[in-house]
């Protein structure tokens, strides 16, 4: 139990530094022709434990989101965006389920669940989360066409990502 | 309390989310310039639109008063029209600039019987608003009756249904003229008694006020001849006219009051 809880709290930290100190200087310091906001850190919100409650989860995300928020100057667009994933979580799992059920003891990791499920369950959960971040970016839908442009150019490279860090240290939990 | 609890753990998730998101997405709109401005933007259209859409509704309801509203404008212009010849008698008296001799005041019928023989109003103005005793009073649609008692607030009306009520009218395309009756019988038609033996009359002729009994000015709609004979011997044709107006279901009328009523009287009598 406590070891899944320091697990989760050095996740948190790494992803968030990660974020802030490495991705966020490739989405804006380097000048590409594409509007590019590389985003690792929704992979905290995607592998906490099955068994976490919504009351739990919810406020996490939301600590995750504001973190975020703090250093890219951008107060609750990450937030909003972070709570809105955490919300539809159990429901995407629970889509997505396999046919034996989840073991409620485990997390939603490659080791755990499998490439391909982890692939499929990441990618959905970082599409709507990509989605959603530049809706409220723009904060009108007047403007759909590039939402969605964003949204798909990020989504390549935000899941390269996560694909590069889950099979470097492909955690058990 | 036990089913508080189980509601929170039922629902928990969802208040949160609702509340969370809530948070996030009002930081987003206090301190983000674009999407404050967006926001601001899109309220003062909503907020726009909402109190559009609240005046169109409300405006209906104010619709009773509207009409009110307009109805005494329209007697004022009926007053100014009467002093700019709306009869067609030549205005001799053009040295006087308030000429006007009759001014209209629009009123709410409140109260009607319309069942026996004897059929009466009652209007929503009287004696405060000018309205007496021997007034006559019209629709847009025509001649209603005379009023024969007013208090301070309300006036009783003998409506031209009443078989005490006599009213001068004249055929409007020769002149000539008797008294309109009622026998009691049709709300919609009415008699033109004392139309002597020798004057011009057709069916279709219409039939207007005469303006020789200082009520009604001349010119006023009655209505149209329907049919009309004359027995051997008789002195008088028996008129059936048309009447223009239903009285039944009138709901406004004008009063009108001939300012100069007094002197005519006066003039009249000694």
């Amino acid at each position: 139990m406590s070891g899944v809880v320091f697990t989760n709290i050095m996740r948190f930290i790494f992803l968030l530094l990660v974020q802030i100190l490495i991705l966020k200087q490739i989405s804006f310091g380097l000048g590409w022709p594409i509007y590019l906001n590389i985003m690792l850190y929704p992979l905290f919100i995607m592998l906490l434990p099955f068994r976490i409650h919504l009351v739990a989860l919810l406020p996490l995300a939301f600590l995750m989101g504001l973190s975020v928020d703090m250093f890219y100057d951008s107060p609750g667009v990450h937030a909003s965006a972070s709570v809105f994933i955490a919300f539809f979580r159990p429901l995407i799992l629970s889509q997505i389920s396999p046919r034996d059920g989840y073991n409620l003891s485990h997390s939603p990791t490659k080791k755990r669940m499998g490439t391909r499920w982890f692939l499929t369950y990441s990618s959905i959960m970082m599409l709507v989360h990509l989605f959603i971040y530049f809706s409220v970016d723009a904060f009108t839908f007047v403007y759909i066409g590039q939402i969605l442009w964003r949204t798909a150019t990020s989504f390549v490279f935000s899941m390269l990502f996560v694909i590069i860090v889950m099979f470097t240290f492909n955690p058990l939990d | 309390m036990r089913n508080i609890l189980q509601l929170f753990v039922r629902f928990g998730g969802l208040f949160l989310f609702i509340l969370l998101e809530g948070i996030s997405l009002f930081m987003v709109v206090q301190f983000n310039e674009k999407q404050e401005q967006i926001f601001f933007y899109s309220y003062n259209k909503a907020v726009g639109s909402f109190n559009d859409w609240y005046n169109g509704l409300m405006d209906y309801f104010r619709l009773d008063k509207a009409i009110e509203e307009l109805r005494e404008e329209n007697a004022k212009l009926r007053t100014q029209l009467e002093a700019y010849g709306f009869s067609d008698e030549i205005n001799v008296d053009t040295l006087t600039f308030d000429s006007t001799k009759f001014l209209y005041i629009g009123a709410d019928v409140i109260n009607k019987t319309i069942l026996g023989n004897n059929n009466t109003l009652t209007l929503d103005k009287g004696r405060t608003d000018g309205i007496g005793k021997h007034m006559g009073v019209v629709s847009p649609r025509g001649v209603v009756g005379i009023v024969t008692n007013a208090s301070a607030e309300y006036a009783g009306v003998m409506t031209i249904l009443h078989k005490e009520s006599r009213i001068s009218a004249s055929i409007k395309r020769s002149g000539y003229f008797g008294s309109l009756v009622w026998d009691g019988k049709d709300p919609m038609r009415a008699a033109l008694e004392n139309l002597p033996r020798h004057a011009s009359i057709q069916i279709g002729d219409t039939i207007q006020t005469s303006g020789y009994s200082n009520i009604f000015p001349r010119g006023i709609m009655i209505g149209t001849v329907e049919t009309f004979d004359i027995k051997e011997g008789a002195d008088n044709y028996s008129v059936t006219v048309k009447l223009s107006n239903d009285i039944c279901n009138i709901q406004q009328a004008y009063v009108i009051i001939n300012r100069d009523e007094d002197e005519l009287t006066n003039l009249e009598t000694n």
